[in-house]
């Protein structure tokens, strides 16, 4: 059997049982084991030697020898280049993904990482229903965001036939049109995109839709399945990794698979665990140009009876330290609001930052900030937002999101206060 | 690349083909038996999009290229023509001198278009470090990402970096790429002046891509085994003397799921006879301009008038429709007019809905500000 948690996989395989092939809802635990006994029991220590080998890392890895060793991963192990021509990253294609203007994140991926994550993403899309011939939409963002690209070609590698539609709001009436001439019944998108198709969409003749990107409240995926036809499921992944699917019938519960992942969790004590509730803690076992090892994805879950007859499964509870989730999936963390806040030329007492997220699928933002208003400059504030993040100022230009800064007079407060409100979908 | 066995024999299970007579022993491209074939034009192309493919292949891709999403014309390209189409994209950039050391923002349409993704992989197996990079956004967002990735090479159509030329702050390029519209030399002095590099100039449509500009840059080299070009007369099929111009058609080599034969491209132009200074073997043909009458939009984005006369069909009795760049308006936007002729305000309303829901492209040069759209009735009195 397989087991999720690292000690009992050691057990599992030190006594050279690699165990049986559970297949729940399509997906092939067969292969899982096969990777398992591939890499050995000790895939953690050789993982870390390769990684120390290689003078990408500089002293990164200079004293860790063994798993325990490791310290949890706040940023991405991402020897970003320091000159043009970084001869170590040829052959390969980067993307960006949520940080701010200073610091981008970007995931770089070799041909081989980036054929680990299409069969990953493959295998899920795969446990979620889509079958070879099956004619499938993508409405995700492409280029320099991630998910569009990978979405097609983890798609094509099951054989499905694939619209790559963008996210572009000024698009929806066009792409409405062409999913009825090819009659396109299956969507790959986030939940806010859905509903913003929704309006266009006649009738609702969808047989399956994968949702990703944000968590889907239910209300909101009552919403999706009384206009388009079909009830959501969910894909969980990040720019960084693909995480797993979602279990039918169980809203929320993802299987995922220890043949390509290591998870773990951050308790309330700061405490690696194997299982249990915390922040998740993820370590791709294959990716080599960025490496992730332990690291923070930002997502509480319940790591979920790791015996069970369906696998290791992990109950996505929401995300730690989230500030709210723009209509695209870009989630804007509380840190990236102070950090906003911090970097305006006026003092800010108060600040009330409300996401208001329609029906339609399209989000109105209103910042309302606190302090002397005479000082406060409401055009450079709103540019200054945009500006955050390279993914604030794309939703905005895919016309997926407004933006309005008001104020209001603060008298001067010992400490700021940040007051968020996130109305789901007006529902 | 495939075989003209292999392209033929799709040929024969594509419902587009259906009255070719496509009979074995298959003629040899450049006989007298292939030019008696029959040539493929952009309706046809169309009418197979609106009934739907052939035998689909596993794994296929649609991608919009142009006409309206009422008559759209789409490409379908399968995983394996992907291939193809990507390895004749790395001959094109091993030709300019893109390699291992090269950092390329390809600064492309990236969702529904295929010309964003085949450049990506072209440069992926060329070698080189790539960062995809959709159009949205604008200006701003094109320099603030070129900030972060400190490109070597960027690939884009001219009119973007025309557009981008005047803001562009760094970095000095080592090379330019262009594709998707017509370069004129005012331009490739521009975009060489502000960004610092040689441009290299590609020719090819989203049904066929075709060849690459040389550092001679007379012309664009196409290798014959992943294309077949001939100069046809523009009103029959068939060939114009050597060396004379006509229009440019296309067989493609390397596509299967949709096989192109024969396709006629609606550019004007011609072979060239004499030997490439640069020394490359391989032939060249020079694009010499549109024959359809065609609009030049901001980003690259090219759109017949007559795609806009089938779309507003029925709205009103004829429409009017004049096209002037932002250069030509003296403002930032190009102007799209429509006049339309007996119709009321009502259907002058549902023809701007038409537009943008047709016209994917138009909708994001409006709602970018790129393109002013005016759409006037005129009733009967």
């Amino acid at each position: 059997m397989i087991r999720a948690c690292e000690p009992q996989w050691r057990q599992t395989l030190d006594d050279g049982s690699v165990g049986r092939s559970q297949e729940v809802g399509g997906f092939i635990s067969m292969d899982s084991v096969k990777a398992l006994s591939r890499s050995g029991p000790y895939w953690q220590e050789e993982l870390i030697a390769r990684l120390r080998e290689e003078g990408r890392f500089g002293k990164m890895f200079a004293t860790a020898r063994h798993w325990d060793d490791l310290p949890v991963m706040d940023s991405l192990l991402n020897p970003a280049p320091s000159s043009p021509g970084d001869h170590c990253a040829s052959g390969s294609v980067t993307y960006f993904t949520s940080g701010t203007l200073a610091s981008p994140k970007r995931v770089t991926y070799t041909a081989d990482d980036w054929r680990e994550t299409v069969q990953h993403r493959a295998e899920c899309l795969s446990a979620l229903g889509i079958v070879t011939g099956e004619r499938v939409a993508v409405l995700a963002s492409f280029g320099p965001w991630f998910s569009g690209d990978n979405l097609v070609e983890a798609l094509r590698e099951i054989g499905a036939n694939v619209l790559p539609a963008g996210v572009y709001a000024p698009h929806l009436p066009a792409v409405a049109r062409l999913l009825d001439r090819l009659h396109i019944r299956t969507l790959v998108t986030t939940p806010s995109v859905a509903l913003a198709l929704s309006r266009h969409i006649d009738e609702p003749a969808f047989g399956r839709i994968v949702t990703i990107g944000e968590r889907a409240p239910r209300a909101v995926r009552d919403l999706i399945e009384s206009r388009l036809g079909a009830r959501p499921r969910g894909l969980f992944a990040a720019s960084e990794v693909i995480v797993g699917f979602e279990v039918a019938g169980k809203e929320d519960l993802y299987r995922w698979d220890p043949g390509r992942l290591h998870l773990e969790v951050l308790d309330g004590k700061g405490r690696v665990m194997p299982e249990g509730r915390g922040e998740l803690l993820v370590t791709r076992r294959h990716g080599t140009a960025t490496p992730l090892l332990r690291y923070r994805l930002g997502d509480l879950v319940d790591m979920v009876n790791p015996d069970g007859p369906e696998g290791p499964l992990l109950r996505h509870m929401g995300r730690i330290s989230h500030g709210f989730t723009l209509a695209s999936g870009v989630k804007v963390s509380r840190a990236d609001l102070d950090r906003f806040l911090d970097d305006l030329s006026f003092h800010v007492y108060q600040a009330h930052f409300t996401v208001e997220h329609s029906e339609d699928g399209f989000d109105r933002l209103v910042l309302a900030l606190g302090g002397d208003t005479a000082e406060i400059n409401t055009r450079e504030t709103r540019n200054k937002f945009i500006d955050l993040n390279f993914e604030i100022a794309d939703v905005i230009s895919c016309d997926l999101l407004d933006v309005e800064v008001r104020t209001f007079e603060q008298q001067v407060t010992g400490k700021r206060r940040i007051v968020i409100e996130e109305t789901p979908w007006a529902l | 690349m495939l075989s003209v066995e292999q392209v033929f024999c799709a040929a024969c299970r594509d419902p587009m083909y259906k009255n070719w007579l496509l009979n074995r022993p298959y003629p040899t491209p450049g006989s007298v038996e292939w030019q008696c074939l029959p040539s493929l034009t952009g309706a046809d192309l169309k009418r197979a999009a609106m009934a739907g493919s052939g035998d689909s292949i596993r794994g296929e891709t649609f991608y919009f290229s142009s006409g309206s999403t009422g008559h759209p014309k789409l490409v379908r390209i399968g995983s394996d023509d992907l291939r193809r189409v990507n390895t004749l994209c790395a001959r094109f950039s091993r030709m300019e001198g893109v390699g291992s050391a090269s950092r390329v923002m390809v600064l492309l349409p990236m969702g529904l278009w295929a010309t964003g993704k085949i450049t990506v992989e072209g440069h992926l197996e060329a070698g080189a470090q790539v960062f995809p990079v959709d159009l949205h956004g604008g200006v701003d967002a094109w320099q603030r990402l070129a900030d972060e990735i400190r490109p070597t090479v960027i690939s884009s159509t001219p009119s973007v970096l025309q557009a981008w030329a005047p803001h562009y702050r760094g970095p000095k390029l080592e090379l330019v790429e262009t594709t998707g519209e017509p370069l004129l030399n005012e331009a490739r002095h521009t975009i060489e002046a502000r960004f610092g590099g040689f441009v290299h100039d590609a020719y090819g449509l989203s049904e066929c891509v075709v060849g690459v500009e040389c550092a001679v840059r007379s012309g664009f080299h196409y290798w014959p085994d992943a294309v077949h070009v001939e100069i046809l007369e523009p009103k029959s099929d068939r060939p114009v003397a050597p060396g004379a111009d006509g229009e440019i058609v296309l067989t493609s080599f390397m596509q299967e799921a949709m096989p192109i034969i024969r396709y006629r491209s609606s550019d004007r132009g011609r072979i060239l006879q004499k030997p490439c200074p640069c020394g490359e073997d391989i032939p060249r043909v020079l694009f010499e301009g549109r024959l359809a009458e065609t609009f030049f939009m901001p980003r690259g984005v090219q759109v017949m008038p007559d795609d806009i006369r089938e779309e507003l069909q029925g709205l009103g009795s004829c429409c009017r429709i004049s096209h002037e760049s932002g250069r030509e308006t003296g403002n930032t936007a190009a102007v799209l007019e429509i006049v339309l002729f007996e119709a009321t305000p009502d259907q002058a309303a549902e023809a701007r809905d038409k537009l943008l829901s047709g016209f994917p492209d138009i909708a994001e040069l409006c709602h970018e500000n790129e393109l002013r759209l005016s759409i006037f009735s005129r009733e009967l009195l």
